[in-house]
């Protein structure tokens, strides 16, 4: 029997947009708390961008995209 | 100056916290759909979940993804799990140390382990059949029991019967 995955596969995109929007709604909530509380240690701007990039990396996948979008 | 980082850090678990939730709320509205997608299409149930887990896996955790997987699906893996270990202990039996048996006139002279077959007229077993055996045997009377066994080291040369 053939697979027709055409649908399958609208579903897995549909998933990973969903997904996005919704790291995207946790990284806009806390990636201003994240950096915020680093600046009041002292941290350098850079560095503080840098600090959240490479913590946050495993939390959101689309990482670099979402949580610079958020620190914007 | 010592950073304090214990904030950061209750703030960076509440985000993981937060995405993990959100993750799970998409893989429960789509993980179900896909799968029943799938066996539609004719995918067994493992071979269907096993798919999922990999489009997937960039999106969500394997928990997550298995947590809307149906149970016919988790099954089949227990049941490949279980079938590997079945073979896993096969091997190790296989490869376990034999041990190698000297008799005459009725009675056990020597026990040695050792990793080659010979011809000259000892008795080869595995380990665990021996263990078996002499369980099984009752204890003779002390007037009947032969010599104490030695066991010898791999690399010693049998004493051969006489």
């Amino acid at each position: 029997m053939t697979k027709d995955l055409t649908h399958y596969k609208e579903l897995l995109q549909q998933a990973k947009t969903q997904t996005e929007t919704a790291l995207a709604t946790v990284a806009k909530r806390f990636v201003p708390e994240l950096y915020t509380e680093l600046r009041s240690l002292g941290y350098d701007p850079d560095v503080t961008r840098q600090k959240i990039v490479r913590d946050c990396k495993s939390l959101w996948i689309y990482e670099v995209a979402t949580i610079v979008g958020a620190l914007q | 100056m010592t950073k304090d980082l214990t904030h950061y850090n209750e703030l960076w678990q509440q985000a993981r916290a937060a995405t993990y939730d959100r993750n799970a709320e998409v893989a429960e509205q789509f993980v179900p759909k896909m799968y029943d997608e799938l066996i539609n299409q004719g995918y067994k149930p493992y071979p269907a979940r096993r798919k999922i887990e990999k489009d997937c896996v960039v999106m969500w955790r394997i928990e997550t993804i298995d947590k809307w997987i149906p149970d016919e699906a988790k099954d089949k893996g227990k049941q490949e799990a279980a079938k590997a270990s079945v073979e896993a202990r096969k091997t190790k039996s296989l490869t376990e140390p034999k041990i190698k048996i000297f008799v005459t006139q009725g009675q056990v002279l020597q026990i040695s382990t050792a990793s080659h077959l010979s011809t000259d007229g000892s008795i080869w077993i595995h380990a665990n059949a021996m263990r078996d055996f002499l369980e099984a045997v009752p204890d003779k009377p002390k007037s009947e029991a032969p010599e104490p066994l030695t066991v010898q080291p791999v690399s010693s040369a049998p004493i051969k019967a006489k």
